[in-house]
């Protein structure tokens, strides 16, 4: 998959979980921005992630993947 | 419905995963607060159901809790009986550090999970509105590996992965939708390849797969749950496309059947289409089609009925029948037959409908069946005298009984001999549809020399296509060119051939000789002129 397929991939889970307008999570997007990327908003970010693409981040590595560039970096790495 | 649900651990991601229902949150870890307090939100006027969902394993290391659950339960169902009351059964994780020791003891988390779900049972048994969701459903299915989290529980207090949210939402979703009753009241179910294994008409009632064994098992396990679906309140029908006095025979007599003729409320056995069966079946039952499942391996069977029925809930039976049973269980009994209780006016139902019928109407509702035949695009492979095809024709004159002119059985040595011999010409009908390619279907033989059509039959799985038509247009177009000014065929009526009588007349053919005129012979001697 290409980075952009990845991104777009990973844009329209956030909106999908976050029940938010496509509009509104771009590749530069970070949960500050977004009231509802909270911390319940955040969980069902991962768990999506989790279930979608077949990975288990760790405890610890939850609270990073904050960012829509930082989910795509982790993906990639996992890949 | 407006739900509200409760749970001693963080359940967030369910709110949207109850399909056709709201649902509202409790504040997790405040069950028994929620129960006893008249201001909290299990007491709003317009709810309809409160769903006490329960991580098992942190129930039971709350003892106080797990102890005073049950009546607080009680309680709020006595004070609010307009509202439905979901509890979930306990399922705790059985590896605990006791290792072995866990299963022996009383006090344990296995046998303290057991007196709970039992006073669950109590429960339910005395209030009418208080219905149990076992998360056995859920465990079992899919393992404990695959629905528990760890990160998320501790990030976040949420134990369950996004499958277990999914598989509880939609059980959840299909306790409430049996509450406000079931959704369906008819299973029609065809014979041939469901019922049992095998074609009657083809390999007879000894050759069909109905038994302890092997693929017989399979359909005779899959008998029982359908026997079991009936006791609890189910009508059954049939609609079968057989002669109807061998499947009857089969249905009485057949040692290891175990639905019985008096299992089914309607019958419809013959060479009507499906259609045309279903509507007459539910004209007798006065019951909507809209309460019918049907239940067919035949995909042409299946998109006919779906593409004129629609209201008809139309289900995919898996080809391997080694799966009939786990898929009728699990995609035919829960999202179509669910129930919450199972009453004893339930096991008497079949018995009412019986009674009530006799006033049979024959709906004579003519579907537009040449519309759906040409939706099947159906491809035709005539051949003449292919020797390849000489094992397969010599088999369908033994096998096929019903569309059958003549009756004649053959050994593959005759029709080699025939497909080599000039005087003789063996046609045989490949049919194959989008739904898959059946192979050889029909076969004629037309002896030149004596002007004589000598075989005419097509396979049982074909009948109604009007695909016959087609070989024997192949089989005048032969006769002439062999310059024959006319030809002859003799029916031979058989006990199971009556579908058949009446071909030949209705395709111009006049009758010569009507053997019924002389005592002991039933034939009739057809003749077409070709000139």
């Amino acid at each position: 998959m290409s980075d952009d397929e990845l991104e777009a991939r990973v844009i329209g889970l956030i909106c999908r979980e976050l029940d938010v307008s496509d509009r509104s999570i771009t590749a530069t997007t970070v949960s500050g921005d977004i009231e509802r990327w909270d911390s319940l908003g955040h969980l069902q970010v991962c768990m999506a992630l989790e279930s979608e693409f077949g990975i288990s981040p760790e405890l610890e590595e939850l609270a990073e993947l904050d960012s829509v560039a930082a989910i795509v970096a982790y993906l990639r790495a996992a890949a | 419905m407006e739900l509200l649900v409760l749970s001693n651990v963080n359940l967030a991601p369910i709110a949207r995963r109850v399909p056709g229902h709201a649902v509202t949150l409790g504040e997790y870890g405040t069950v028994l607060l929620g129960l006893a307090d008249p201001r909290s939100a299990v007491y709003a006027p317009d709810l309809d159901a409160v769903v006490v969902l329960l991580d098992a394993d942190e129930l039971l290391a709350a003892a106080e809790l797990l102890d005073e659950l049950p009546g607080a339960l009680d309680a709020f169902s006595v004070a609010r009986p307009e509202v439905l009351l979901v509890v979930s059964t306990l399922r705790p994780d059985p590896a605990t550090v006791a290792t072995y020791a866990a299963a022996q003891d009383p006090d344990g988390d296995a046998a303290r999970a057991a007196r709970f779900d039992a006073a669950l049972r109590t429960l339910a048994a005395s209030n009418a509105n208080v219905a149990i969701l076992d998360l056995g459903l859920v465990f079992d299915r899919h393992g404990r590996e695959r629905l528990i989290t760890r990160a998320f529980w501790y990030a976040g207090r949420i134990p369950y992965t996004n499958l277990w949210f999914e598989e509880c939402g939609k059980h959840l979703s299909g306790l409430l939708d049996a509450y406000r009753g079931p959704a369906r009241k008819v299973l029609v179910c065809d014979l041939d390849g469901t019922l049992w294994g095998g074609v009657l008409g083809e390999d007879g009632p000894g050759g069909i797969a109905l038994g302890e064994d092997g693929v017989g098992k399979c359909h005779r396990d899959l008998q029982r749950r359908i026997k079991a679906l009936q006791e609890n309140g189910v009508l059954l029908a049939i609609a079968s496309k057989n002669d109807h006095a061998d499947a009857e025979s089969v249905l009485g007599d057949h040692p290891m059947m175990i639905l019985r003729p008096r299992d089914f409320a309607a019958s419809r056995i013959g060479w009507n289409d499906k259609v045309t069966s279903l509507r007459s079946i539910a004209d007798e039952l006065s019951l909507g089609l809209d309460s019918f499942v049907f239940l067919d391996d035949n995909p042409v069977e299946r998109a006919l009925v779906a593409e004129h029925l629609p209201e008809v809930a139309v289900v995919e039976v898996p080809t391997r029948p080694e799966l009939l049973v786990d898929w009728f269980v699990r995609d035919v009994a829960f999202p179509h037959f669910a129930r919450l209780r199972i009453l004893d006016a339930d096991r008497a139902k079949t018995e009412q409908y019986r009674a009530r019928r006799g006033r049979v109407a024959e709906a004579k509702q003519a579907i537009d069946l040449h519309t759906f035949l040409a939706s099947l695009e159906i491809r035709l492979d005539l051949r003449v005298d292919d020797e390849f095809l000489v094992e397969r024709a010599a088999q369908m004159t033994q096998k096929t009984n019903q569309f059958n002119l003549t009756t004649r059985r053959c050994t593959p040595t005759e029709i080699l001999e025939w497909v080599r011999s000039d005087q003789h010409a063996v046609v045989t009908l490949g049919y194959r549809d989008r739904f898959g390619d059946e192979g050889v279907v029909g076969l004629a033989v037309l002896d030149r020399s004596g002007a004589d059509l000598a075989l005419f039959l097509l396979s049982c799985r074909v009948i109604g296509r009007e695909i016959e038509d087609r070989l024997l247009d192949r089989i005048e177009e032969l006769a002439r060119d062999a310059q024959l000014p006319a030809i002859e065929c003799t029916f031979i009526p058989s006990a199971r051939n009556g579908v058949a009588a009446g071909f030949l007349a209705a395709r111009g053919w006049s009758v010569v000789v009507d053997g019924a005129a002389q005592p002991g012979d039933e034939s009739v001697r057809y003749r077409k002129e070709l000139a």
